[in-house]
Parts: structure tokens; C-alpha cells; sequence
């Protein structure tokens, strides 16, 4: 079991020109060549075996062109008569690797320039890596995934010094490694066995860290066929008389915006050698994250306008420079599908899109909504819709006249719009059907009754959004799950606790995607392909994933309806429409009334969980100040509070819980303080139970109930 | 007697790779220091490459080490784990052949201590497994600059073996410490720990 091992096992001893293996007291095993002193053998072999090594690591055609022809025991006489070179295996310094001729004239050359120009002492070696982008044709478009993950296009020809018009793609040069040998000798001077034994170490070190550079992925995709044939790394020696003003350096940025520095270096631990201090550093672009699309096949724009309701645009500055034409017209295109015109609703209507549903979160985002794709089929069903309406009950009629002035087109402040439309127009081609798409609303109310005027957004919707009351039913709840996935986390929490929906954050494999793949997808797919991206973003919740959601794709123009939303859900302000009582709203209706029981239950619940959210928090940050380490309490009868790594986030504890309140309806603990009478029963016991534990998790129970079950 | 160089290895990853992490970790420790002729491989694991050594024996060896150490770290209730690869070096304690004992001297050790989470979302394990890439990548760039950096320890090269460097991969048992497992490993290297 501690056996000592003495592997590897297949070490072989066939080679010509084989490296030297020194023990302390013995000369080399094998003879010396003629004129050659051993150290310059080591030396010479050193550059070798660097060239070998980073080139095997960044060009793909290392392996075609490995050294040699045949097996390695062929002894085949070519009817030429020429004698072919067995492949042979490269195990100087104990790294076994194929000679290749791919590096094999530079070197020759470099080794000839070098010889001629400074006599006993060697140039600094000089190899580049550039991406080579000659092979792109007109229709391909180079792109860079940035730090957050946004591509963004790269233009070559406007890159770099040149003055000229030349439209020649120019190289963006990757990395540069740089090996001397440098005088003053080291003094004393060392052994060769040490030599040759610090020199294994560091080609193992050289191996493994040309693994880890940047420039390394690139070569995996262009090596796995992921990336676009097009894109190649392309290597030179740099010799004294190279002159390559046109290439992109490595320290030009080749997008803007970008906080890391474009370009780093590491040096390696120089050896000493009887002929001088051998060291070796590199150069290199921290960002190689490069990528190819046919432009007939960019469709999707991931800048940060996507997910802003193409009704704005009308509103927006014009279009930034950067942006390509291509572009431009896909936009007009979409602009022109949806209609200009929206009417303002009746005071004290919610626009169509300004459900309750959306309103309910406090979504002050103006956002004009975005009907659906096919507006003439909408219309007339929206007027069908119109004559059933019944306004929600909860709305405070006082501040009607104020919401239907500013309020209507700011509507649901939400992209929810443009996906409740989108999935009408996908899912439900007979027309907006009202459980479907609205799930806030009470079910008498449809959809959109009529036209609205489009309107500047305002700021002070604000104020008026926040007499809305939210409005649900338990059965639409779960839709509401997917419908409105930008509400906060604590409503969502709120909703059937068993069919609460997880959404796996399909975000990350989206833009996962997009890296890996050239993000091309066709237009008939836009729709709902975006649709359902928008949907699975909004219900993951996360606060995390939202910040970078936002921050790739909503512009952040203080006056934009879309970026004041985002902001306003970052706050994170908790629903107003929650912390009213519920007494006081207006149930004249008796249809209505089970309802207001429903969303008062509803709020009532959102209350608890706020709470109950907090004690998590506190609990947890007593947990993590106490102990510091991860405790996974074991399950008891109720439900146990598992505390995770310090950064949980506060959404985890609330699916961590509701994974647990499946069916555990214990009336056990029921004390807490003072729940209205006919409430649900939601039962969180805070004070007692955080008090009674602080550092051991297992003893917190905390018990939920789903309102829902027993409603 | 020369004290070792020790070399500490801290990663914090989530229980289900705890495997992957492991071998990724050993085989590069052991890429650097079998210095026998080897042939190198690529190994992918989540966005890193790391370099190991392309033999089934070594392979064998590894594997079995991780098992044994994903048990271990399950009997003692799956929190925090600990393995210790120890190089040493067989010396003649004098030169005269007729008296002279084989000694086994330990010259380096990686103290490898893996602490595990259990991440019950899926949000949860993507973003352990996000920090666990950088975690996993700094890792490997701090064993090549202590790789780069110490080469004098190192002792010579004597023997014309595969490997002359033995090594030995042990699990301590959990109630010791780091000290004492190597105090045991110092005073009688051939015995287990």
C-alpha cells in the first residue's frame, strides 16, 4: 500500500543521438560526437527542444509533419534510393516528443543568422505566434469574446499602424517567446550532470505552461474543428533582418473596454550552463478568445440592446458607430412587424402589457410593450378580449387618472411582454390566450383590449406603479414561474412550492454556446430561440447570472426604459404592493373575493419568507463568522436548515427550502408570533429556533408549509 | 539530515469532482518529478489543461490513490481530505561498499488537503466548479513557479533507473498533522505511515 514506485515502466533505450545520462561519478554512457563539446550539445539540443515544445503546443500541423517516414524499423530502400529516416523519438531531456518539420527550416535559418552575425555567442531565439487570417473570405467576420462573455467584431484593417489603404488582413500577433543564453558566464561553473538535471525540470515546467496560456485554447479549437477553418496560428522566427510592421502587437488592444491588461509576461527561472545563463520568457495576448462567423449567419446581436423591446429603438439615440449595417437591418426588420401606434388605455386600465403580473414587482422600467409578431392577428382578438374585461380589484382608483396618463406604454416595464407575445405567437396560434399568457390577471381580464399610444417613458411611473397590486391564483401560479421570471426572488418563492420549476441557468450554456460555436442560428428560430433563452434567464433568478445578463445586454442610457428596470431590480427593493394591507382593497365583486383571499395568503407568504430569508441570512453569517466550515446538518423530522459555503446566495436557500416543504405539512410548530387568523399556514418559527443554536446547524428547524396546499 | 522542502496544495471544490481534481493534481506532482524519460499527455478537465505522464502504470498507481482517498474522505464524514506525495532519494551512507547501509532520504514532500462542498443547485455546483477552474489553474501556475524556482534541492541524478526518484503517495490518518506524518516519514521512510 506504500509501496515505493519506481515507474514509469516503458522506458525505452533505442535512440540515436541520445541524450546523455550522467551519474555522479561516471562520464557519459555515450560517445561524444566529433567537434563538439558535450555542454554545446546540451545547449544546442536546449533550443531544440524549445522550439519542439511550444510549437507542438500551437500548431496543428505539428503531427502531419513529423519527422521521418514509416515505422520505426523500416528498412525500405525507396526506388530513388534514397534512404528514409526512421521516425524517431526526441528524449533529450528526458521529454519524449517527435521530431517535427514543421519548426525545422526556421530553425535551420535562425541557427545560420544567428552563427553569422555574432560569431560565438547566439541571438536571442525569437519565435512568434500570430493568428493568421488570411484565409478569411469577404462574408467572414472576425470576432472576440471580451471578459463578459460579449463577442464583439474585430476590424483588422483598422487596426495597426499602417497609414497605407492596403486592405491586406493584418496578423494579430499571439505571443512571443525569447530564449537567450547571455554572458557573463555563471561562476563557478556548473556541472553538466546539474545542467542536464535542472534542464528536465524546467522543459516538464515549459510543457505544462504552455498549456495553460491563453493562446493554448485557441489551438484546442482550431485543433477540435470548433472554430471556423479559416482561423489558423501562424509561428515565424524573428530574425534580425524580420520586419513586420503591419502585424498587430501583442500589447494593441483589439477591443475597447476591456479592464484586464491586454498583454502579460512570464519569465522562467534561467539555467546556468558553461557556456552561458540560459533564460526563456514569453509574451503574450491575455485575450485569444477569437472567433469566426459567416456574416449571412449573424443574426442574434449580442450587444447590449438585445433584450431591449424593439418598440424603444424608436426612442433610442441613433445607433452606434460600431455597429455593422447588417445589423441595423435586422432591427428595421423586426421594427417593422410591430405597429407604431398604441392608443392610451383607459385610466385605471393596466396596459396590456403592464399586467398586474408585471407591475406587480415594482417594474417602473418604461418599456413600451411589444406586440406580437403578427400584430393584425392580434388586434382584432385584443378588441374581442376588451368587451370581458373587469379590472383588477386591487387597484387603488385613486391614483387611476395618474397612472393612465404616464403609465400605459411604460406597461410592464419587463421584457415579459415580448415574450408573453412571442409565446402567443409560437404556442398559441389561435391568439393570445388569456390563462396562458397573463397569469396575473384574474381571468376575466384579457390580454390587451386595445391600441396604445407609444409614449416617452417617464420616471414618475414610480410613484404610480405603487398602488398596483399584484394578482394571482395558486393555478397560475407555476405559469407565472415561467411567465415572469423577472420577479424577485422572494415572489417566487411564493408559488406552489411543489411545482416550483428549476430552471437550470441555460444562460451560461447559451453564451457557452456562443463561444464554442459561431453563434449562428436562423431566423426562423430568433423568435423563440430568444424567447425561451429570456424565459430560462429570468426564471434561474439568479442574482448573479442577472448582473451579467444585464450588463451584456441592457444598455445603461439613463433614459432607457429597459436599463432603469434592471437597475430598479437590482435594488431590489422589496414589493410594495406586498407591504399593503390587504383589507384595504376594494372587493365588491364576488368573484373577486376568493381571490383577494389568494393573494393575501400570497402576501402573506411573501412576508414570511422575507423574513424568513433574513434569519437565513443572519443565520448564516453567524454560521460562517462562527465556524467558518461547512456544516451539512442531517435531516430531521422537520426541515433542516442546510447552511452552504459563505457566498450562497440567499435564492439558494430559498430552493434549498422549498425542495424540502414538499409534503412536509407538520403542525408541530406552530408558534409563531401572531398570524392573522384564516392565513395560511405558512409557519416560520424565527426567533426561537435561531436563538436556541448558533453554531450547530441541526438543531434549526424551520418548517414550511405551503400556503398553496391548503388553500 | 536535511529537512524536506515542503510544497502545500489548499483546494476547496465541490464533492463530485473531487476524483478529477485529485488525479489532475497528482499526475502533475508527478510529471514534475519522475525524472526518468517520459512520455507527456494532455488531460482536459473542465477549462484547464494539465500535463501528465503517458504511462498505464503511473495511471494504475493514481487511480488507486484517489480512490482510496475518496473512501477515506467519506468514512470521516466528507469535509476535508488529505494526501501526501513524499520524493525520496536512496543513498549510500558511506562509500565504502562493504559497510556502507541504503538510506532512504525523504528530500520533498506535497501536502495536498482537498476541502469538499456539497452543492445541492445547480447554480450552486456551476459556480463552485467556475471558482474551482481558477482555483485549479492558480494551482497549477504556482506549482510551476515553485518547480521553476527550487531546482538546488533537487539531489543528483545517481542511478540510471526509469525513475530515480521513489516515491510514495500516503493518506494520513485524520488525526494526524502534517509535522508528525512527516517526522514519520523522515525517521524510517520505509515503513508505512
Amino acid at each position: 500500500m506504500y509501496d515505493m514506485h519506481r515507474t514509469p515502466s516503458n522506458s525505452s533505450s533505442q535512440y540515436s543521438a541520445s541524450p546523455p545520462y550522467y551519474a555522479a561519478n561516471q562520464p557519459p554512457i555515450t560517445p561524444n560526437p566529433p567537434r563538439q563539446t558535450r555542454a554545446d550539445q546540451i545547449v544546442q539540443n536546449f533550443y531544440t527542444k524549445v522550439t519542439q515544445v511550444v510549437t507542438h503546443a500551437r500548431l496543428i500541423q505539428y503531427d502531419s509533419q513529423i519527422s521521418g517516414r514509416g515505422p520505426q524499423n523500416a528498412n525500405i530502400v525507396l526506388p530513388s534510393r534514397q534512404p528514409i529516416h526512421p521516425r524517431r523519438p526526441n528524449k533529450w531531456f528526458n521529454l519524449e516528443l517527435w521530431d517535427s518539420d514543421v519548426y525545422k527550416d526556421g530553425l535551420k535559418s535562425w541557427r545560420q543568422a544567428s552563427q553569422v552575425s555574432t560569431g560565438t555567442v547566439l541571438l536571442p531565439m525569437i519565435i512568434e505566434f500570430f493568428l493568421d487570417v488570411s484565409d478569411l473570405n469577404q462574408n467572414q467576420i472576425l470576432f472576440v469574446t471580451d471578459e463578459i462573455l460579449r463577442r464583439q467584431k474585430v476590424d483588422l484593417h483598422k487596426m495597426g499602424g499602417s497609414n497605407e489603404n492596403n486592405k491586406s488582413s493584418k496578423n494579430i500577433v499571439l505571443e512571443s517567446w525569447q530564449l537567450t543564453l547571455s554572458h557573463p558566464l555563471p561562476d563557478p561553473l556548473p556541472e553538466l550532470p546539474v545542467v542536464y538535471k535542472k534542464s528536465i525540470a524546467f522543459f516538464r515546467t515549459l510543457y505544462a505552461y504552455v498549456r495553460l496560456l491563453p493562446a493554448y485554447r485557441l489551438y484546442r479549437r482550431i485543433r477540435k474543428k470548433k472554430l471556423s477553418s479559416a482561423l489558423k496560428i501562424g509561428y515565424r522566427f524573428v530574425l534580425p533582418t524580420s520586419r513586420f510592421h503591419d502585424d498587430i502587437g501583442i500589447d494593441v488592444p483589439i477591443i475597447e473596454g476591456e479592464s484586464r491588461p491586454t498583454s502579460a509576461d512570464y519569465k522562467f527561472n534561467s539555467i546556468d550552463t558553461p557556456l552561458g545563463v540560459l533564460s526563456l520568457k514569453v509574451n503574450y495576448r491575455t485575450n485569444c478568445e477569437f472567433h469566426v462567423d459567416d456574416s449571412s449567419e449573424v443574426l442574434i446581436d449580442m450587444d447590449e440592446n438585445y433584450f431591449t423591446p424593439t418598440l424603444a429603438n424608436y426612442y433610442q439615440p441613433e445607433e452606434q458607430g460600431q455597429r455593422e449595417e447588417q445589423r441595423q437591418q435586422e432591427k428595421s426588420e423586426r421594427r417593422k412587424s410591430v405597429p407604431t401606434s398604441l392608443k392610451t388605455p383607459p385610466p385605471g386600465f393596466p396596459h396590456p402589457g403592464s399586467s398586474p403580473k408585471h407591475t406587480n414587482n415594482q417594474l417602473n422600467v418604461d418599456i413600451p410593450p411589444i406586440r406580437t409578431l403578427s400584430p393584425s392577428r392580434s388586434n382584432p382578438e385584443m378588441k374581442e378580449h376588451n368587451s370581458s374585461l373587469t379590472f383588477p380589484k386591487f387597484y387603488n382608483p385613486s391614483s387611476s387618472t395618474n397612472l393612465g396618463s404616464n403609465f400605459s406604454r411604460r406597461g410592464s416595464h419587463t421584457l415579459e411582454p415580448i415574450m408573453q407575445r412571442e409565446y402567443s405567437s409560437f404556442y398559441s396560434p389561435t391568439g393570445p390566450n388569456v390563462t396562458l399568457v397573463k397569469p396575473f390577471k384574474s381571468p376575466s381580464l384579457s390580454s390587451s383590449p386595445v391600441n396604445h399610444d407609444m409614449m416617452p417613458p417617464s420616471p414618475t411611473l414610480l410613484d404610480r406603479m405603487s398602488t398596483l397590486h399584484l394578482h394571482r391564483s395558486p393555478s397560475q401560479l407555476s405559469f407565472q414561474q415561467r411567465g415572469t421570471p423577472t420577479m424577485s426572488s422572494s415572489v417566487k418563492s411564493t408559488s406552489s412550492a411543489g411545482s416550483l420549476p428549476k430552471f437550470s441557468s441555460s444562460f451560461t450554456s447559451f453564451t457557452n454556446r456562443f463561444d464554442k460555436t459561431t453563434g449562428s442560428t436562423t431566423r426562423e428560430r430568433d423568435g423563440s430561440f430568444s424567447s425561451r433563452r429570456r424565459s430560462t434567464n429570468r426564471s434561474d433568478g439568479s442574482t448573479s447570472d442577472r448582473g451579467s445578463l444585464n450588463s451584456s445586454f441592457f444598455t445603461l442610457d439613463p433614459e432607457d426604459d429597459v436599463g432603469e428596470f434592471v437597475r430598479m431590480c437590482e435594488r431590489r427593493e422589496p414589493l410594495k404592493m406586498f407591504s399593503k394591507s390587504p383589507t384595504d382593497s376594494d372587493d365588491a365583486d364576488g368573484t373577486t373575493r376568493n381571490l383577494s383571499g389568494s393573494v393575501y395568503r400570497t402576501q402573506l407568504q411573501l412576508s414570511r419568507f422575507q423574513k424568513l430569508k433574513e434569519t437565513h441570512k443572519n443565520l448564516s453569517e453567524s454560521m460562517m463568522t462562527g465556524t467558518g466550515d461547512v456544516i451539512t446538518g442531517s435531516p430531521s423530522s422537520g426541515i433542516s436548515l442546510r447552511v452552504h459555503q459563505p457566498k450562497v446566495d440567499d435564492d439558494d436557500m430559498f430552493f434549498t427550502m422549498s425542495e424540502f416543504s414538499d409534503d412536509k405539512t407538520t403542525s408541530a410548530v406552530n408558534n409563531v408570533s401572531g398570524p392573522t387568523p384564516g392565513s395560511s399556514d405558512l409557519l416560520v418559527d424565527q426567533p426561537a429556533v435561531v436563538d436556541n443554536s448558533t453554531n450547530n446547524v441541526t438543531d434549526v428547524t424551520i418548517v414550511v408549509n405551503d400556503a398553496n396546499q391548503n388553500g | 539530515m536535511t529537512t524536506p522542502e515542503v510544497f502545500s496544495i489548499n483546494l476547496t471544490v465541490d464533492k463530485s469532482v473531487v476524483p478529477d481534481v485529485l488525479r489532475a493534481i497528482l499526475h502533475t506532482i508527478l510529471f514534475y518529478r519522475i525524472f526518468g524519460n517520459i512520455k507527456p499527455r494532455e488531460v482536459d478537465l473542465l477549462d484547464i489543461t494539465y500535463s501528465a505522464i503517458d504511462d498505464p502504470e503511473i495511471e494504475k498507481v493514481v487511480d488507486e490513490k484517489v480512490e482510496q482517498f475518496v473512501r477515506n474522505l467519506e468514512n470521516h464524514g466528507n469535509q476535508k481530505g488529505q494526501i501526501s506525495v513524499t520524493f525520496h532519494e536512496k543513498k549510500r551512507t558511506t562509500r565504502n561498499a562493504w559497510f556502507s547501509k541504503e538510506e532512504d532520504i525523504c528530500w520533498e514532500q506535497w501536502a495536498v488537503t482537498i476541502t469538499t462542498v456539497i452543492c445541492h443547485t445547480e447554480r450552486d455546483k456551476l459556480r463552485i466548479r467556475k471558482d474551482m477552474d481558477r482555483q485549479l489553474s492558480t494551482c497549477l501556475f504556482n506549482i510551476i513557479r515553485y518547480v521553476n524556482d527550487k531546482k538546488d534541492h533537487i539531489p543528483p541524478i545517481t542511478s540510471l533507473d526509469a525513475n530515480p526518484f521513489p516515491y510514495q503517495i500516503a493518506i494520513p490518518p485524520t488525526n494526524d498533522s502534517w509535522g508528525s506524518m512527516l517526522r514519520k516519514i523522515l525517521t524510517d521512510p520505509s515503513q508505512p505511515v
